[in-house]
Order: structure tokens, then sequence, then C-alpha cells
């Protein structure tokens, strides 16, 4: 009992790895630009299998091509953003709310056209896991968490020492008086989807890294970036890592009560609690 | 050829039921609903159900609405204060929430295997024209769906609804209860989608969970922005547009040379989605909200 209650801990922590970047990409939209995008689950999709195909196809080393596949991921959430949804601005929430899902079903098939129903692997040679303080860890989880840490911690820097993560900062906080203090809004909004959909690709990789590469693993970690998202406070990057912990360790610790199905649905059951009890986020909506 | 027909336009009359109901929630009340599909299934399952233990497919269609309906109910009554965006994640979740039940409960059908040989009502009475019954049985049933909304549109409750869609606080301040009237529409929405759910299973006597992604509630949420959200009839016109784009591929799919299945029901699936974001684009203008 003991033993697999530290063996979740592990895996918690790895969950939360993947699901972390997503949810911070989720959070920086909906902070900044006020709507949930229901496709970012699908870039991260996109992400895996951009990776793959430049590693596997082109022969571009994995971490290359992680990086590669998250630029290409960030250019097409930009593309969209500029073609489709920078036409909706101003029209309220449900526009974008609706443009997403179209894309989100675009993605998710355009995946499945290419790359059929089954599962890939990413090529990683097959290695033994460590013994770390009494946890057991393959190397390819503490590559994901370190990755996560690191891709959060980058995106932080970017949010609190650039003036382009000021500009963000300031439309999260105040829309009204970021204007009228004379941020220009369309940049920022670029830089937030480009962001975005980088870092939901990057999270695609981890997940295909610590498992298999399907075409619902977006659409199966939605649901929980979203808690995560909304629990880490809109906007707040940090939130989202802190947050992700959270999520990961009761969607783990669930596994003593329920079914591993179920680890979605946990996380539906914390977010469905949090927007209805505490509605702006445990950790508040700060960057 | 025929055949054909009869099945786009039994297909059709069951999304138009499913849409409508969605109508009444989202175009009437202003409630958006992303999980319309997991009333459906509560629907589809609960005729199934009853209809295997013989319960005749009138008291199995009446069962499935109501229980559709208190689901509605309860969803409604735990998100009265929700903003649209926060509804949107919830209603998707929710549905989910019922798939993975559906999926993991094996006692209620039988997990990812689903329910076979769901019993059809007045089977042998046609013959070899039952499918023509069938398709007469559901369009009836649309009948009388489509009737219930449109004079609902023109009833106190429906001007009700439509307020409380444009302004909240106006409903509360002439002494109405908002939340009742909300969880009134949110149910007799679900309610269509679960009686509608009752032909599905009839008709295919076959389900399972896999049938109620989340896909679903988009392809009816499709069908009522392509009608004008509002409006029932242009409903039904967006619900022949989404069955004949679903089940009109299945019949082109002899013709077409190349492509196995899986990429032509994901390739229908991308036209489905352009065709919401290119209704989105070309119609936002008038959906802002108050």
């Amino acid at each position: 009992m003991l033993e697999l209650v530290r063996q979740y801990f592990v895996s918690a922590i790895v969950v939360a790895s993947a699901l972390a970047p997503t949810a911070a990409g989720i959070s920086l939209i909906y902070g900044v630009m006020r709507y949930p995008n229901f496709a970012l689950g699908e870039f991260m999709t996109v992400g895996g299998y951009l990776a793959l195909v430049l590693s596997a196809a082109l022969g571009m080393p994995l971490p290359l091509a992680a990086l590669a596949a998250a630029l290409a991921a960030g250019v097409i959430s930009l593309a969209v953003d500029q073609t489709a949804f920078r036409a909706v601005r101003r029209a309220g929430i449900l526009p974008p709310i609706l443009l997403s899902l179209g894309l989100m079903l675009i993605l998710q098939n355009v995946v499945r056209i290419i790359w059929g129903n089954g599962s890939w692997q990413l090529n990683v040679p097959l290695a033994r896991p460590y013994q770390l303080w009494g946890f057991s860890v393959t190397p390819y989880q503490l590559i994901s968490i370190v990755v996560s840490a690191v891709t959060l911690g980058a995106a932080y820097v970017v949010l609190m020492r650039t003036r382009f993560g000021k500009a963000v900062r300031a439309l999260a906080d105040n829309p009204d008086l970021a204007l009228v203090s004379g941020v220009e809004p369309e940049p920022v909004y670029a830089g937030v989807t480009f962001m975005a959909g980088f870092l939901a690709a990057i999270g695609g990789v981890l997940l295909g890294l610590q498992s298999v590469l399907t075409p619902l693993m977006g659409w199966d970690s939605l649901l929980p970036a979203f808690a995560i998202a909304i629990l880490g406070g809109l906007g707040n990057v940090m939130g989202a890592g802190i947050a992700a912990l959270i999520i990961g360790l009761a969607g783990e610790y669930s596994l003593l009560f329920v079914q591993s199905s179920y680890k979605s649905a946990v996380a539906f059951v914390v977010l469905a609690l949090i927007l209805i009890v505490r509605p702006t986020g445990i950790l508040g909506e700060r960057p | 050829m025929l055949d054909f027909l009869i099945a786009i336009v039994t297909f059709t009359a069951i999304y138009a039921m499913v849409s409508l109901g969605l109508n009444l929630q989202w175009g009437q009340a202003g409630l958006v609903n992303l999980g319309q599909v997991a009333f459906f299934a509560t629907g589809a399952y609960t005729a199934a159900i009853l209809t295997r233990a013989n319960v005749p497919f009138l008291w199995a269609i009446l069962a499935a609405a109501a229980l559709a309906a208190v689901l509605g109910a309860l969803v409604a009554l735990i998100t009265p204060h929700l903003r649209e965006d926060y509804l949107a994640i919830v209603t998707l979740g929710f549905a989910e929430l019922v798939r993975l039940i559906l999926l993991n409960e094996k006692e209620i059908g039988n997990g990812p295997n689903g329910i076979n040989a769901i019993p059809q009502p007045l089977h042998g009475v046609a013959g070899a024209n039952y499918p023509l019954l069938f398709a007469l049985l559901t369009l009836a049933a649309l009948a009388a769906v489509f009737l219930f909304n449109e004079r609902l549109r023109g009833a106190p409750l429906g001007r009700l609804l439509r307020a409380i869609r444009d302004d909240e606080s106006v409903v509360a301040s002439i002494g109405k209860s908002v939340l009742a009237f909300k969880v009134e529409a949110f149910s007799l929405g679900a309610a269509m989608a679960g009686a509608a759910g009752a032909f599905y299973a009839a008709y295919l006597t076959f389900i399972a969970p896999e049938m109620f992604t989340a896909s679903v509630s988009i392809y009816v949420l499709v069908a009522v922005l392509i009608g004008k959200r509002g409006s029932n009839f242009g409903t039904l016109l967006g619900a022949v547009f989404v069955s004949i784009l679903l089940e009109g591929s299945d019949f082109i799919k002899d013709y077409i040379p190349f492509g196995t299945g899986v990429q032509i029901a994901a390739f229908r699936i991308i036209v489905m989605g352009a065709v919401l974001m290119l209704v989105v684009l070309a119609r936002y203008r008038t959906m802002v909200e108050s």
C-alpha cells in the first residue's frame, strides 16, 4: 500500500508535467483574450505527431524535433487566430468558443486522416528506471519533468521580465486601463496565441514521451488541463504549474478508489466544484 | 436509393429532435449547452434497457425523456449562476462524465461493448417496408416536438425565456423566478434529446458509448447555428444539412476510389468543423450577447 502511494506520487508529478504547459496555454488565452479555447488540447496532439514526423521520418534528434514541432504549432495557432479568431474579437465570448470547437474537430481529424486511429510511439530507446530516494523513475519521466519545469520557467520569465510580458499582464489584469495606457492589444494577442500553441505542443511531446501518441490524446487531456488552468487562476502561468501538481495528485490518488479510466472525470469533478464554489480560481487571477 | 433516402429522413428526424431541444435551451433561453449528447445517450440507454425488458416502446420513449429531463434539471440546478463560458465548460465536461460512466459501469450497458439486439417497435407489421414505417414513426415524433416548440415560442413561457436570455435581471425584477424557468427550459430540451435517443437506439438496434462523443453535441450545435439560433424551422433545415453531411458520406463512400473508411469518416468531421467556423464567421454579428 505504502509502495503504491509512493509510486502514485511519482506518476502524479509526471502526469502534471505534460498537462502543465497546455494548461498554461489555456490559462494565457483565457486570461488575456477572455475565452476558453477548446482547440488547445489538439495542439498537444499536433505537436506530438509533428515531433514524430520530424524525428522519425526526417531523422532530427528528438529534442530538436520537439522544438521545431512546438514552433510550428505556435505558427499554426497564430495563423488560425489571425484568419478566424481576429474577426470576432469584439463579438463577445460565444463566437470564439464556437470557433475553437470547429478548430478542435478539424485538427483532431486531420491527424486521424494522416496517421489513422492507431497509436504511435516516439522513437526513443528503451531505458531502465532509476531508483531515486526510493522512488522508481524512468529517464523519460525525469526528462519530462525537467523540460516541463524549464518551459514553464521560461514562460514565467517572458511574462515577468519583458515589455511583451508586461503588456500581457496589463491586459489580463485590467484591459480598459491597459488600452488607455497605450498598450497595443493586437501584437499582444498574437504573441499569446503563439505561446499557447507552442506550450501545448511541448505538453503533447512530453505526453508522447511518457506513453504513446493517439488522435484522442489532446481531447483526453482537455478537461484536466482546463481544471488546472482555472484552479491556477486565469493568466497565471506559475499557478498552472502548482495546480497541475494538485490535479495530478488528485487524479493519481483517486486510483485508490476508482478505476483509472475515470481519471479525467476526477479532474472534471474538481473543475465543476471550483467553478460553482469559487469561480475566480483558488490561486487568484495573477500572472 | 430509396432505402438511402428513408435512412436519411430517419436520421434527420432524430438529429432534428436533439437540435430542437438545444434550440429551446440555447436559442430561446440562452443557456449554452455543449453537452446535449449526454441527454441523447441517457435516452438511448434508458429505452434500450427497457425495451429489452419487454416494456412497450411508447413507455420506453416517455421514460427516456423523463430520465433525461431529470438529469437536465439537475445540471441546471447546480449551475444557475454560471457565466456563459463556465456553463460551456461544465456542460462539455458533464457529457464526457456520462460517457465515461457508460464506458466503465459495465452493469449499465456492457461498457465498451454496448447493448445489441434492441427490439424495434411494430416490427413484423410492415415486413419489407419496415424502414419506411419506422421513418414515419420518427417523423411523427419530430412533428410533435416541433409543434410543441412552436407553441412555446408564442406562449408566455417562451416570451419569458427570451426575456431571460436578453436580460435576467428584468425578469427577476417583475417577481418571476429565473431559476425555475431556466430549469424548466433546460430539462424540456434535455427531454427532447432523450426521446430522440429512444428512436436512435431502436433504429440502429445497437448502441455503444463510442456513439455518444462530444462531436455529436457539436453537430447539433451546428444544426442550430445554421438555422439561426432561436428559429425552429431553421433548426430543422440545419438538421437536414447535418445528417446529409454525416450519413450521406456513407452513401458516396462506395463511389470514392481513394481513402480508407477512417479517412472518409475523419474527412466529413473536418468538413463539419469548417462549416461551424464559417457559419460563426458569417453570423457572429447577429450573435452578440448582451
